[in-house]
């Protein structure tokens, strides 16, 4: 879909075509030579350079001139008519033109020829067709169309060529492509690229360039004691082979994706599922996965055909990259009380996937065209649109595999219960036909122990109504059978009186014993199959085996409420009626949740507090009709908003945080206006009251006995109706089926339960992410006038910028447009996306890009330094399959990355920003490789990948906001691990210029403050790192202070000291015993020296930087 | 500098300013490298001597261009003082910041209608999309009296009564319009101009704007009280500014800045640092970027100074114990003790050359914000009162004592006022987020005392005269610093950006 992408030529066909078409069809034929001269020399003309200011596409035109139409041109401004039909001398236009009376284009004139051909248009008798009064809108897309075709010139929208490698005269320096591109350039400017680098700096160099972390000591000694000519490639392939790898440019990629563990704005609420995306990425770089798959899996992973699926950790990758969307701040409002919250979400991810995948800037055109690049406000809107279409939600990236073992083994043990249950039951119903009125009158006395008597009447759903009814009164004053025939009465009365009623208020829309209708969705460990009526869950403590029997629908916890799950309702708009009703059940934080226009941090969350299913009305309001609005329902894991702002439904603990145990039942939603719910139709007491009346207490008791078997008896036969179901529980409740297990009493039952119970345990619990899921039909966004969102323009369809796609052509799908969307960006015919990557890679490995502005290839942005290596580089990327390892291996074994950092005047004269790379730039360590060099160094670092986010210190916890402190030195994880909140940063990572998480950044800054001195000489972490080195180092023990000094340059520096240095630091050595008052013998064993020595070098600037 | 990129062509600095500001690509780390070099205070004459000459060497190239930059922007170097736009009439920002949105009909803005009312509906015709409002709540009165105090007769309430014995320094403006009535928005309005900040605060555009008097501390500084107002710390950061602009934050309790304490004895932290220069002067040698690593240097000695100078500021011990009393430091209080702290520091930190104070307050009870009264209004209003009412008003005192008023404008504002209705009256009912007309005030700093400016309804419901958005409180107070908040710019992302933006007028109206 992506190949059809036009080149220049057939652009311009096209623009041409537009023209055409605008032209009014009344022209007479005898003027159609004038006509066409006009149409072809003046208006364009007009359009191009005048419209901008003269024509009605502008509110005010300047000088009240307008050029748009014929009457306009010849009425003229307040200076008097532009044109006069042949007479060049009265029209103002063309001294204007000339830039003799004013100076109109002003900066730039037009061609002598242009001028001439006004001239001649005027003394021809100016014909002009344009004699409608122009439209508006018509004549601003006219303007637009033609700054649209002017500005498709720029150079990061022409296709990427394959650049010819160029001639250098000095080809000794190096055969490599990448060499002659900044060879030939060096030449160009009288220039020499600088000496090869020793090997103790490039191996530091690069070290921090592939993994982050400076090298090791063995390392060190493998690439120095190397000295074959293949030394350096082996060690950069070692590198690449690191699983550190993954960790340095994961994190590269997250400032891109503006990465964060919170939501910040006033709760900074967790972003669920953060670190799971920040997992991924690290595989993703250290497998090499392709770029153009990355880029696929961001924007559409829940989307594609083949996902990627991981077998070790038993998760779908591919459903992880949606994530992208996902970053940033969230706020937990929602428009339709304060209209702009979800535009902001909105535009923050149009922000981030045009700079991120294209670096364009298409967030500016949210208000208007954008002023300087081929992106109109109406394609800002056709994004909107696809990225409204789908539903914010969290997805379960679990594959069936993960936990099956487990499941199947719960799901054995319940069949094993089940035959169990069946026996015992089977005994005990026969035992109540031998004793006819045990069951009924042990049921009966549980119901007065329980003080239910007292609430005489019992209500009619009541079992026992009727038997209350017969026993009201002492005997032999009762005529039973007439009692009972009364209540059949009673019952069949209001059964039918229900039934009618509910069939006249109710639309049922969905029965989930019968499965999920189309337009719902479900998602989640514990949704995958529907409970069939009369399945059971098994106690998970307590003395019984079964909680309760199930009547059949959706039932997250059918085998445990560790199970996660959500069901998402269709758009409310779809519905006729004015309410909506669930019959449902939920607990432990499971929670309904109605979201409005995708804000899903919604405050419209109720949590679930009943056991058995029960209807839930849920009003609509029909002034909300216009909106996007869903209800979901969910538990913990795989809600968005939860854990929940303090004040939404109480607080929470951090226990119940972390449980994962949550839940909640559906069976039935009805639609219906009437205010009230579905009744209860009471069909169950059908077959306890058919028949001829009892005359007698026995009889009636053997009527409830035969009706309780038939219930057992159905859930024996596994044909359980759902009525059935709700007297089952009633009689497990009453304990009139006996469902206890003693302690180690030894029976099946027990047996089974505990190891059901065992089982359970092992569940893993699902892993959640937020993401995007496209379940309805595309939504096409409103433009918003002038960006205000409460003047809505008309409805854009669904797209991509024509500037890329080469076409007007909106999205061919029917639902959000996402996959296609994808397409177009991981295309090899896409002009931006391998450049911007690319480009990437080296502003990563050099500091500065070949653009060195990575996020913005607009008109704002910087122009290429080497634009033929940036084309050859990104054909080449995409003739590599979009290997990102191949490319940064290609990268750092240049020459160019090779040299030393030592420049001669001329090249500091010449080019003093060493754009031309003459050098090897000096760089300040990034925040995270600061960090992480003080714990490699120090011996505290765990190399251990992957997990949960860790929190940084700090020095005031704020609960209410979920700022906790963590430990100083993180467990001696790597930054990345390092949880990030919005709301307050990592102090010493934000220092050294850790981005800010809330938008996309392409270039960090590298500042260079007093406050970072001050956390370098104070910063308790610093200091411990400091000690805990020490500390080691006298336990490694040296002979003496220069062997010490030496092991720790080599360590930190990754050099030994000089003999000067030796001396230097040997005297601070002394200087420091005296100062810390320790007897010289001591020297060598004092923690306090030692940690002051290490304080040091982690101070040194030859530490915090590489050359 | 980049304010003066609009007016080129006075002289040579401007010029090349200019030109620094036109070429596309703006290194960060040389800009702010080069702040702090070279530094007076530089101990190593050969190196400072050799530094100066690199620096003239490289003012003819690019190089220069952005080192001498970021010379001019520090003032303490040779090149001369950072000049005001135009002459100012203060020289200091003291923001007394009420987080959460203290009620404007219960404070500044007196409506006797609303307890006339009290308990009928208000209407649609008083729903409005800037507060919280639906037809069917009701007007409630405000629980404390209002009184005309002073000379001036301005109207205030019992809630504030120290501020009420000042009213004749207060400027009150009635007619403040926000954009949305959440916090998190109005919040980052208020401080960044923008309702989704990511731009820099007025703090830092301040410190920008006028440089610092005193090298040794930073130019805006924020007075903390454990409490991060909603927005976060993007409400006092420098955004896109040179870092340096950003708020340092002033701990009440506890260590008052982050490493601020030397964790080691003067002696030894000096041994290191000789020990550094030696070594880090060895590596700037070995660099062709050595400039970067001058600078950090260079810092290394301003770190060192601040060690001592910013105790010595935030260390009260040597005050009067009638200024002591005046604040209520020694208050039984814990909130309001440690709230008197930091007003008493905000005017040590003034005397001492800071450009910009910030004090938030701090949040007693669980709730989103210290003032975010939705409900027991009386019980947590009166508290938030307690707590800040006699420190503010003593610092306005203090500062006229010493002749520092003139100079500092003090700022009493919330990010939102209340509404002056509620859904139901009870005796623990509350006010919710209202942006359609609010109050605050300035002191001192010019502004004209014991005014009111603007008004609203006989509700206090919407703005009737006079309205004002925060822009133009900005614009004002910029001005009032000598500062035009149209030329006060920075070039980022392509374009010079303002605090203002388009918006902002100077309210010449509510000046001396």
């Amino acid at each position: 879909m992506c190949g059809s992408r036009l080149l220049m030529p057939t652009r311009i066909a096209i623009a041409a075509a537009t023209i055409s078409l605008a032209m009014p069809a009344r022209c007479r034929s005898d003027d159609a030579a004038s006509t066409a001269f006009f149409e072809s020399r003046i208006r364009p003309v007009l359009v191009r350079h005048c419209y901008e200011c003269h024509s009605h596409a502008v509110a005010k035109p300047k000088g009240g001139l307008s050029l748009d139409s014929r009457d306009a041109i010849r009425a003229g401004g307040e200076s008097g008519p532009a044109v006069v039909p042949g007479d060049v001398a009265n029209s103002l236009l063309i001294g204007a033109i000339r830039h003799e009376s004013f100076e109109m284009p002003p900066k730039k004139k037009l061609p002598e020829s242009v001028i001439a051909d006004f001239v001649k248009w005027i003394e021809i008798g100016a014909p002009d067709p344009r004699d409608v009064p122009p439209d508006p809108n018509a004549v601003a897309s006219e303007l637009w169309e033609a700054q649209f075709q002017e500005r498709l010139n720029w150079w990061s929208l022409q296709p990427v060529i394959r650049s010819e490698v160029p001639a250098v005269k000095d080809s000794r320096w190096s055969p490599q492509a990448i060499d002659r591109f900044i060879l030939s350039k060096l030449e160009e400017h009288q220039l020499r690229p600088a000496t090869n680098a020793d090997k103790r700096t490039l191996i530091r160099r690069l070290s921090f360039a592939l993994t982050g972390l400076p090298p090791t000591r063995q390392q060190l000694a493998e690439f120095l004691a190397d000295e074959s000519a293949s030394a350096y490639e082996a060690l950069v392939d070692r590198l690449l082979d690191s699983p550190h790898f993954g960790e340095r440019w994961a994190r590269h990629w997250m400032d891109v994706v503006r990465y964060t563990d919170t939501y910040g704005y006033e709760w900074d609420i967790p972003a669920k599922g953060a670190w799971r995306y920040r997992d991924y990425l690290i595989r993703a770089f250290n497998e090499d996965v392709p770029f153009d798959q990355l880029v696929r899996e961001q924007i559409a992973g829940d989307l594609l055909e083949s996902p990627r699926l991981n077998a070790t950790d038993q998760i779908n990758e591919s459903l992880i990259g949606p994530m992208f969307f996902q970053m940033g701040e969230n706020r937990h409002g929602d428009s339709s009380e304060f209209n702009g919250i979800h535009q902001e979400m909105l535009d923050n991810k149009i922000d981030a996937f045009s700079k991120a995948f294209q670096a364009m800037t298409i967030a500016c055109a949210r208000c208007h065209d954008h002023k300087l690049d081929a992106i109109s406000q109406r394609e800002y809107y056709a994004l909107a649109g696809s990225f409204m279409s789908s539903r914010w939600v969290t997805n379960t990236i679990d594959l069936p595999q993960r936990n099956a073992e487990v499941i199947q083994s719960l799901k054995a043990i319940k069949g094993g219960l089940r035959i169990a249950l069946r026996v015992r039951w089977r005994a005990e119903s026969a035992k109540w036909a031998r004793e006819s009125f045990s069951p009924i009158l042990s049921a009966a006395s549980r119901v007065e122990s329980q003080g239910e008597k007292d609430s005489r009447p019992l209500p009619l759903k009541h079992p026992l109504y009727a038997w209350s009814r017969i026993t009201a009164e002492t005997p032999p004053n009762v005529d039973i059978a007439s009692v009972w025939s009364a209540v059949a009465k009673e019952y069949a009365d209001a059964s039918e009186g229900r039934t009618t009623e509910n069939k006249a208020h109710f639309k049922l829309i969905a029965d989930f014993r019968q499965g999920i209708p189309d337009g719902w969705s479900v998602d989640g460990v514990g949704l995958r199959e529907i409970v069939r009526s009369g399945d059971f869950m098994v106690a998970l403590e307590g003395d019984s085996a079964v909680q309760s029997i199930l009547p059949g629908g959706l039932f997250t916890n059918s085998l445990s409420p560790r199970l996660n799950g959500s069901l998402r309702a269709p758009y409310l708009n779809t519905f006729t009626h004015g309410h909506i009703s669930f019959e449902c059940c939920g607990g432990d934080f499971a929670a309904q949740r109605t979201v409005y226009d995708n804000a899903f941090l919604t405050e419209k969350q109720v949590y679930l507090k009943h056991a058995m299913p029960t209807w839930e009305l849920l009003s609509t309001v029909p002034a909300m009709r216009d909106r996007r609005i869903f209800i979901e329902f969910a538990t913990k894991t795989s809600n968005p908003n939860f854990p929940p702002r303090v004040g939404l439904g109480g607080t929470t603990t951090a226990e119940q945080e972390s449980d994962p145990r949550s839940w909640f039942g559906i069976t039935r939603v009805v639609t219906h206006d009437a205010p009230f719910t579905p009744q209860d139709e009471l069909r169950r007491f059908a077959s306890l009251l058919a028949g001829d009346p009892p005359e007698t207490l026995e009889d009636a008791a053997a009527r409830y006995t035969a009706w309780f078997a038939s219930a057992v008896e159905a859930w024996q036969n596994d044909s359980a109706s759902p009525d059935d179901v709700e007297l089952l529980n009633w009689l497990l409740d009453n304990k009139v089926l006996d469902n206890a297990i003693g302690q180690d009493d030894g029976s099946p039952i027990a047996r089974l339960v505990a190891e059901y119970r065992r089982t359970e345990k092992r569940l893993k619990t699902p892993c959640t992410v937020n993401g995007m899921a496209d379940i309805d039909e595309g939504y096409d966004y409103h433009l918003n006038v002038r960006g205000d969102y409460d003047h809505l323009g008309d409805a854009v369809p669904r797209g991509f910028v024509r500037a890329v796609t080469g076409s007007q052509r909106a999205f061919a799908s029917s639902r959000s447009g996402r996959r296609e969307l994808a397409e177009f960006v991981a295309s090899p015919e896409n002009p931006l996306t391998a450049r911007v990557f690319v480009n990437r890679v080296w502003h990563w490995i050099f500091g500065t890009g070949i653009v060195s502005t990575p996020s913005d290839f607009g008109h704002l942005g910087d122009l290429p330094s080497h634009p033929e290596l940036l084309d050859y580089l990104a054909t080449q990327f995409v003739d590599d399959a979009w290997s990102m390892k191949k490319l940064i291996r290609d990268i750092v074994l240049t020459e160019t990355f090779r040299q030393a950092g030592t420049v001669d005047q001329l090249a500091l004269d010449v080019d003093p920003k060493n754009r031309l790379l003459h050098h090897a730039p000096l760089r300040r360590l990034e925040a995270e490789a600061i960090r992480d060099a003080i714990l490699a160094v120090s011996g505290r670092l765990d190399p251990q990948l992957f997990g949960p986010p860790i929190d940084p210190a700090r020095a005031n916890e704020d609960p209410q906001k979920r700022l906790f402190s963590g430990p100083l030195d993180g467990n001696g994880k790597r930054s990345i691990y390092t949880k990030i909140t919005i709301m307050e940063p990592p102090r010493l990572l934000a220092l050294f210029n850790q981005p800010e998480p809330k938008i996309p950044t392409g270039q960090r800054d590298v500042t260079n403050t007093p406050a970072q001195s001050l956390a370098l000489l104070n910063d308790p972490f610093v200091e411990q790192q400091a000690e805990h080195w020490a500390k080691r180092l006298i336990e490694v023990g040296h002979r003496n202070p220069e062997d010490r000094i030496n092991s720790m340059s080599e360590a930190a520096l990754g050099r030994s000291a000089t003999d000067e240095e030796l001396h230097r630091w040997s005297v601070m050595v002394d200087d420091l015993t005296t100062l810390h008052d320790v007897a010289p013998g001591e020297q060598m064993g004092s923690v306090a020296v030692w940690k002051d020595v290490a304080h040091t070098i982690f101070n040194l600037k030859e530490f915090l930087y590489t050359r | 500098m980049a304010f003066l990129a609009r007016r080129p062509g006075h002289d040579g600095l401007e010029r090349l300013s200019y030109a620094l500001y036109e070429s596309a690509t703006f290194n960060c780390e040389w800009y702010i490298g080069t702040m702090h070099f070279p530094s007076k205070h530089l101990s190593t004459p050969d190196s400072q001597s050799r530094t100066r000459r690199e620096f003239l060497r490289r003012a003819s190239s690019g190089f220069g261009l952005l080192a001498f930059a970021g010379l001019t922007a520090h003032q303490s170097v040779a090149v001369g003082e950072r000049q005001p736009h135009f002459a100012a009439k203060a020289k200091h920002v003291i923001f007394c910041f009420m987080d959460g949105g203290p009620s404007h009909v219960d404070t500044f803005d007196y409506k006797p209608m609303l307890a006339k009312h009290q308990g009928e509906m208000i209407g649609s015709e008083a729903v409005s999309k800037r507060s919280q409002s639906n037809a069917s709540r009701v007007w409630l009165g405000s629980p404390w009296e209002f009184r005309q105090r002073g000379q001036s007769g301005l109207w205030v309430s019992d809630l504030l009564p120290r501020a009420a014995d000042l009213a004749d320094e207060l400027c009150v403006i009635r007619s403040l319009v926000g954009e949305q009535p959440l916090h998190g928005q109005q919040a980052l309005l208020l401080h960044t101009g923008r309702v989704t900040g990511r731009a820099p605060s007025l703090g830092s555009w301040t410190s920008y704007g006028l440089g610092t008097e005193n090298d040794s501390l930073p130019g805006y500084v924020l007075l903390n009280n454990d409490w991060i107002p909603n927005g976060g710390y993007e409400n006092f950061g420098s955004a896109f500014l040179p870092a340096t602009h950003a708020a340092t934050l002033l701990r009440a309790k506890g260590t008052p800045v982050d490493n601020i304490v030397p964790v080691d004895s003067l002696a030894i932290q000096r041994r290191k640092l000789d020990l550094l220069r030696e070594q880090d002067w060895q590596f700037a040698a070995l660099s062709a970027d050595e400039q970067a690593i001058e600078a950090a240097i260079a810092n290394y000695e301003t770190a060192f100074r601040m060690q001592s100078e910013i105790p010595h500021v935030a260390d009260i011990s040597r005050e009067t114990e009638a200024t002591r009393k005046l604040y209520g430091v020694d208050s039984e209080n814990e909130y309001q003790r440690y709230y008197s702290l930091q007003c008493l520091r905000a005017r040590r930190l003034v005397e001492a050359g800071v450009r910009f104070v910030e004090i938030t307050c701090p949040l007693t009870h669980a709730n989103n914000s210290p003032w975010d009264q939705h409900g027991n209004l009386k019980q947590y209003h009166e508290e938030n009162a307690m707590i800040t009412d006699q420190a503010v008003a003593a610092l306005i005192e203090d500062l006229k004592r010493r002749g520092l008023l003139d100079e500092t404008i003090v700022v009493w504002a919330g990010e939102m006022g209340r509404t002056p209705h509620t859904p139901a009256i009870s005796p623990t009912c509350g006010r919710d987020h209202h942006v359609n007309g609010y109050s605050i005030y300035l002191a001192g700093g010019g502004f004209r005392g014991g005014t009111a400016f603007g008004e609203t309804d006989e509700f206090g419901n919407s703005v009737v005269e006079n309205p004002l958005m925060i822009h133009d409180v900005h614009a004002t107070i910029l001005h009032q610093l000598g500062l035009d908040h149209e030329t006060l710019t920075f070039r980022f992302g392509g374009r010079d950006v303002s605090l203002t933006d388009v918006h902002g007028r100077i309210v010449r109206e509510i000046l001396a």
